[in-house]
Formats: structure tokens, C-alpha cells, sequence
């Protein structure tokens, strides 16, 4: 299974697969209807990329993303929530990599990782 | 935009007569095309009944006289029914060679412009009652024609010999008499069906354009009629649904608090949603020793997301004014369950609320749980403001949220502004997409932190709206000074 790819105008991630796993970097804006649709779709195939590869934990880099607006982070609560209800032999830990000198991640990702405290660690 | 509305708008109820009259356009270029052809055939068989006249004349005038001039005008005379002839048998063929046909036409004197009308006439109504009579004539006069060719060479030859041959010549120029005898009526009758052709072509086309126009403009009219009626039933529909929506941002409005003093508390705040009916909320309620302070914020805008905001203050309506007494947490945690029940198990959304909670108690301290934006405190003894985190989590995407909310306090000292707003002011973002961000809205705050708090709202609005003046989210900000009772004079 090939690794998925983003690419809008306003949002791309790059994904990379290395000895620790999957490692996903987000960067630009993600603030559109278009970037919202198109993430929605890119984070089910990266669901299934994970699960095909049996991956123990996915990065998760947003320290490039200067914006998201709440109905694109739906997105991610949507995948968080999806991986914490599964059987945890299927699971895998997500590792959100934050830059802490952006507001929206600082007021944002810590809500996020109480979703699934098990599963989510904010580095 | 307005006026290509209003032409998409007209266009889309009157279309089927503007195709109607399209239609009917096409059908009366088409019969003008015909009509014009038909005319172009008269024209050549003009041509071709002088042609044939003259080369009689001329072919009998080299028989008595041998003139070789005479003779020539009788091969030019005979070119014109020739050319027809060509451009008759060229598109008769099973194969027709069109460009065979074109200089036949050409030959037979028809004006260019007419030629490819003239063969489409040919090719399309060639074998109907329209044209085959006409043809059929033709065919039998273009025998005549290839006949009087071959006397006028055998003609040349018994001039030329010498001596003349003047049996031979007397031979063909009885000949000569019996072709003109017999093809003179051929010559009426040909002429006289064309005419006729033209005639019922003409017929014809009228009964096509009145077929057409009785069919095609009640069709349109009919269809117009239909998309007029169902465009008026949308329009009604759509003034009922704007009714329905202008009610619900009124009863969003209704339900927000009409703030102002409180004990020890002087609160002012303003919403401003970017749809009709907003996706932000925010309430103040009196509690025993102090007051509930809430605001929040369901992701997105719009119909939806302000029914969820209406369920938040409803929840906290309730769970307040039922245990007046409990904290933010707990009340935080009744909240989401309520809003878990309606919005994830009922309505199937995966809506999620940021939302905090505030317990204010009239010695300055401040309870507060849930997860939302940075609370603002102004110091008035620094003249600074501070920022808290809230470390919480949204409402909505589960049941129990009791071991991620945690309470957490802090204290105003008499002066202190507490200050909350929703995203939409620190995100509220210029034409470089530059946000307004934290640290205006701070210096905002710190600019005219002692003036009323409803001056500062207004301060706040005005900054954010000069910053953005393109609102894409709801903004709403809610500022509160803690302004306890002045301490009663000592009694000496």
C-alpha cells in the first residue's frame, strides 16, 4: 500500500515511513471547506496506511501548521476518536509534535490528547 | 452579482421559450436556405432553355451558311444545359463526386454562392415528390441535348468535307427540326413543374414553420408556466426557511443574558455571529455568593451549530439553577453528558463544544473547568494582563468526561478584569492572513483597561473589525471587573 499523499493550495503533509514508523508533517493553513474535505479524506487513508503496516504509533508533526480552524481539527478529533474505539490490539499510539509558540496548538492540542489519554502523547 | 442573479433567475424560468424561439429560428434559416436553392434552380433552368434555344438557332444558322462562327456560338449556347448535364449524372451516381457536380454548375451558369444549396436540394429531395418530376423532365431534355451535341459534330463533318455533303446536312438539319419540335413542349413542361416544385416547396415550409410554431411556443409557454409556478413555490419555501432562521437567531439572541451590574461583579459582552444564527455562546448567571460565567463555542456555523449552542445554555441553564452549590467541574461534566446524549447518540453529529465554565464568589475567586480559549486577567495592580490555560477537554465526543476536567482557581484582586472571548477575535485574520492573535487583543485590554467594561467590549470589536474587516467565524468577547462593595466606614 503506497503512503498517502496532500497536496491543496493552502495544506499539504508530507509523510515519511522510517524505523519508528509513520511520521506525518503538516504545513500551511487549513482553514477551507476544499482543505477540510481534503484532509478528511487524507487522515481515513492514513488510518488505513497505519493499519496496514501494523504500526505501533504514528507522528504526527504540526510544528509547520501556522493555522486550523475548529471544523478542519473536527477532522483530527474524528481519527482520534475512530483509533480509541477499536479493539486495542488494533490501536496504535498517535504522537502529536507541537510547536508551542503557535496559539492554536496551545490552546488546542492538550484538549486534544484527553481524548484519548492511552493513546495520544504531545511532544 | 445581484444582476447575473437576477439573469440566472430569468433565464432559468424563461429558457423554454428562448429555445423555443431558437428552434423556430433554425427552422426559418433552414427554409430560407431551401427557398433560396429553389430559386437558384429556376434561375439554371433558365439558362439551360436558353442555352438549348440558342444552340438550336445557331446550329441551324451553320447548316445553311457553314459559318464556323455560328458554330462556335452553337458550342457555347450548348455549354450551359451541358454543365447541368454534368452535375446532373455526377450526383446521380451511387457514390456522387460533389466536386464534379460543382463545376458542372458552374458550367450551367449558377451563381457560386447557390451551387451548394442547389446540391443539397439535389441530394435531399432529389428522389421526393418535390424535385423528382422536375429531374425526371431534365433527364429526358438532357437526351435531347447529348442528341443535338452528336448532330452538330456529325454536322461540322459534312461541312467540312469537300464537297459538302449536302444530303447529310439536309439530314440533320431535319433532325435538327424534330429535336426543337420535341423538346420545346419538354422545355414548358420542364419549367412549369419547376415552378410547381418551387410552389410546394414553399407549402411545404409554411405547413413546417406552423407545425413548428403551434408545437414549439405552447410547449414553451407550457414548460415556462411550470418552472414560474415551481420558482414561486421555491421562493415561498425559501421566505419560510429564512423566517424559520431569522426566529432561531432571535431566540439565540433571547436567550443571551442581559448583563450589567452584578453583585461585585460589572460584566459586559457582545456576540456577533458570522451566519445568521451562530455556532458561539456565552451566559451569566447569579449564584448564591456569586455567579455563573460561561462562554463557548460549537466548531463551525449555522443552523446546526446554533441549535447545538442552544443546547449548551439550556444544559447549563439547568444544571446550574438544579445544584447551585456544585462546582464548574461536576457542572461541566453534567453538561457534556447532556450534549453527548442529544448530539453524538441522537442527532449522529460529531459536533464538539469548547466551552468553560466559571464560578465567581464575591471575594474575588474564580472556579473554573472545562477547555477553551487562554482566559485573560487583567492586573490592575500591574496594569498587565496574564493568561491562563484551561485544562480541560471539549464537550461532546464522549460520555464521561469526569477524569479530564479538572477544576483549577484563580483570584481577583478588587480593579481585576477577567476577560473571555471566543476564537473568532484572536483568529480574525487580516488580507495577509495575519491573526489578530493574543497579544492585540492583550494590548488592547491593557489600552483602555479602566474605562467601563462595556467601553472595552466595544474597544475590542472595533480593533478586531479593523484588523478583519471580512468576518469568516463568529466573535464574541465578555469582559467582567471585579468591583467589590466599598467596606463600610468605621463607627467611632
Amino acid at each position: 500500500m503506497s503512503l498517502p499523499s496532500l497536496t491543496t493550495p493552502e495544506l499539504k503533509c508530507t509523510v515519511t515511513e522510517g524505523p519508528e514508523g509513520l511520521t506525518f508533517i503538516f504545513d500551511g493553513r487549513a482553514e477551507s471547506v476544499a482543505a477540510r474535505e481534503a484532509l478528511r479524506s487524507f487522515l481515513a487513508s492514513a488510518d488505513q496506511t497505519a493499519r496496514a503496516r501494523k504500526a505501533a504509533q504514528v507522528k504526527v508533526d504540526f510544528g509547520p501548521l501556522i493555522f486550523i480552524n475548529s471544523s478542519c481539527f473536527k477532522e483530527f478529533v474524528l481519527w482520534l476518536t475512530t483509533v480509541s474505539q477499536r479493539p486495542v490490539a488494533e490501536q496504535y499510539r498517535l504522537i502529536f509534535m507541537a510547536n508551542p509558540g503557535v496559539r492554536w496548538q496551545r490552546a488546542s492540542l492538550h484538549s486534544l490528547a484527553t481524548f484519548a489519554t492511552n493513546l495520544v502523547e504531545i511532544a | 452579482m445581484r444582476f447575473i442573479g437576477n439573469v440566472r433567475h430569468l433565464l432559468g424560468i424563461t429558457w423554454p421559450l428562448v429555445a423555443a424561439v431558437l428552434c423556430l429560428m433554425l427552422v426559418a434559416s433552414i427554409s430560407a436556405d431551401i427557398m433560396s436553392a429553389v430559386r437558384a434552380y429556376l434561375t439554371g433552368e433558365s439558362h439551360w432553355s436558353k442555352g438549348q434555344k440558342d444552340a438550336i438557332f445557331h446550329l441551324t444558322e451553320y447548316a445553311r451558311r457553314g459559318d464556323p462562327r455560328s458554330y462556335a456560338a452553337f458550342e457555347k449556347a450548348l455549354s450551359a444545359p451541358l454543365g447541368d448535364r454534368l452535375a446532373r449524372l455526377a450526383l446521380s451516381s451511387p457514390h456522387p463526386d460533389l466536386a464534379e457536380a460543382r463545376r458542372g454548375f458552374a458550367q450551367g451558369l449558377v451563381k457560386e454562392d447557390d451551387i451548394d444549396g442547389v446540391i443539397a436540394l439535389f441530394r435531399w429531395f432529389g428522389d421526393s415528390y418535390l424535385m423528382a418530376p422536375s429531374i425526371s423532365l431534365w433527364t429526358r431534355g438532357d437526351a435531347y441535348i447529348a442528341e443535338l451535341q452528336e448532330v452538330g459534330i456529325g454536322l461540322r463533318a459534312a461541312r467540312s468535307s469537300t464537297p459538302v455533303d449536302a444530303a447529310e446536312v439536309e439530314r440533320l438539319v431535319a433532325r435538327i427540326e424534330t429535336i426543337n419540335t420535341e423538346l420545346t413542349p419538354l422545355t414548358v413542361d420542364f419549367s412549369e413543374e419547376l415552378a410547381r416544385a418551387a410552389k410546394r416547396t414553399q407549402s411545404l415550409l409554411l405547413v413546417v414553420m406552423l407545425i413548428a410554431t403551434l408545437i414549439l411556443v405552447p410547449a414553451g409557454l407550457w414548460l415556462a408556466g411550470r418552472f414560474m409556478v415551481r420558482s414561486q413555490r421555491l421562493a415561498i419555501e425559501n421566505d419560510g426557511l429564512k423566517r424559520e432562521v431569522d426566529i432561531a437567531a432571535k431566540i439565540q439572541s433571547a436567550i443571551l443574558p442581559n448583563v450589567g451590574r452584578l453583585p461585585h461583579l460589572d460584566v459586559a459582552a457582545r456576540m456577533v455571529p458570522a451566519a445568521t444564527v451562530g455556532g458561539d455562546c456565552y451566559d451569566v448567571q447569579p449564584a448564591p455568593d456569586g455567579c455563573w460565567i460561561a462562554i463557548g463555542d460549537v466548531a463551525g456555523h449555522g443552523l446546526s451549530t446554533g441549535l447545538v449552542t442552544m443546547m449548551t445554555q439550556s444544559a447549563l441553564a439547568t444544571v446550574t439553577h438544579s445544584s447551585p452549590q456544585s462546582g464548574p467541574a461536576a457542572a461541566v461534566c453534567a453538561i457534556n453528558a447532556v450534549l453527548y446524549d442529544n448530539v453524538r447518540l441522537r442527532m449522529k453529529s460529531d459536533d464538539h463544544v469548547t466551552f468553560v465554565l466559571l464560578r465567581t464568589f464575591n471575594d474575588g475567586r474564580v472556579l473554573y473547568a472545562g477547555a477553551h480559549e487562554e482566559l485573560v486577567v487583567w492586573r490592575q495592580s500591574t496594569g498587565r494582563c496574564e493568561t491562563v490555560l484551561t485544562r480541560g477537554t471539549w464537550l461532546g465526543p464522549r460520555a464521561d468526561i469526569t477524569a479530564t476536567t479538572p477544576e483549577a482557581q484563580l483570584t481577583l484582586a478588587p480593579g481585576d478584569l477577567l476577560v473571555l472571548y471566543t476564537d473568532g477575535v484572536v483568529e480574525a485574520s487580516n488580507a495577509h492572513k495575519v491573526e489578530f492573535g493574543l497579544e492585540r487583543l492583550c494590548a488592547v485590554i491593557e489600552a483602555h483597561a479602566r474605562e467601563p467594561v462595556s467601553d472595552i467590549v466595544a474597544s475590542v470589536f472595533e480593533r478586531v473589525n479593523a484588523w478583519a474587516p471580512q468576518q469568516h467565524d463568529d466573535v464574541t468577547a465578555l469582559v467582567m471587573r471585579y468591583q467589590p462593595p466599598a467596606a463600610p466606614a468605621a463607627v467611632a
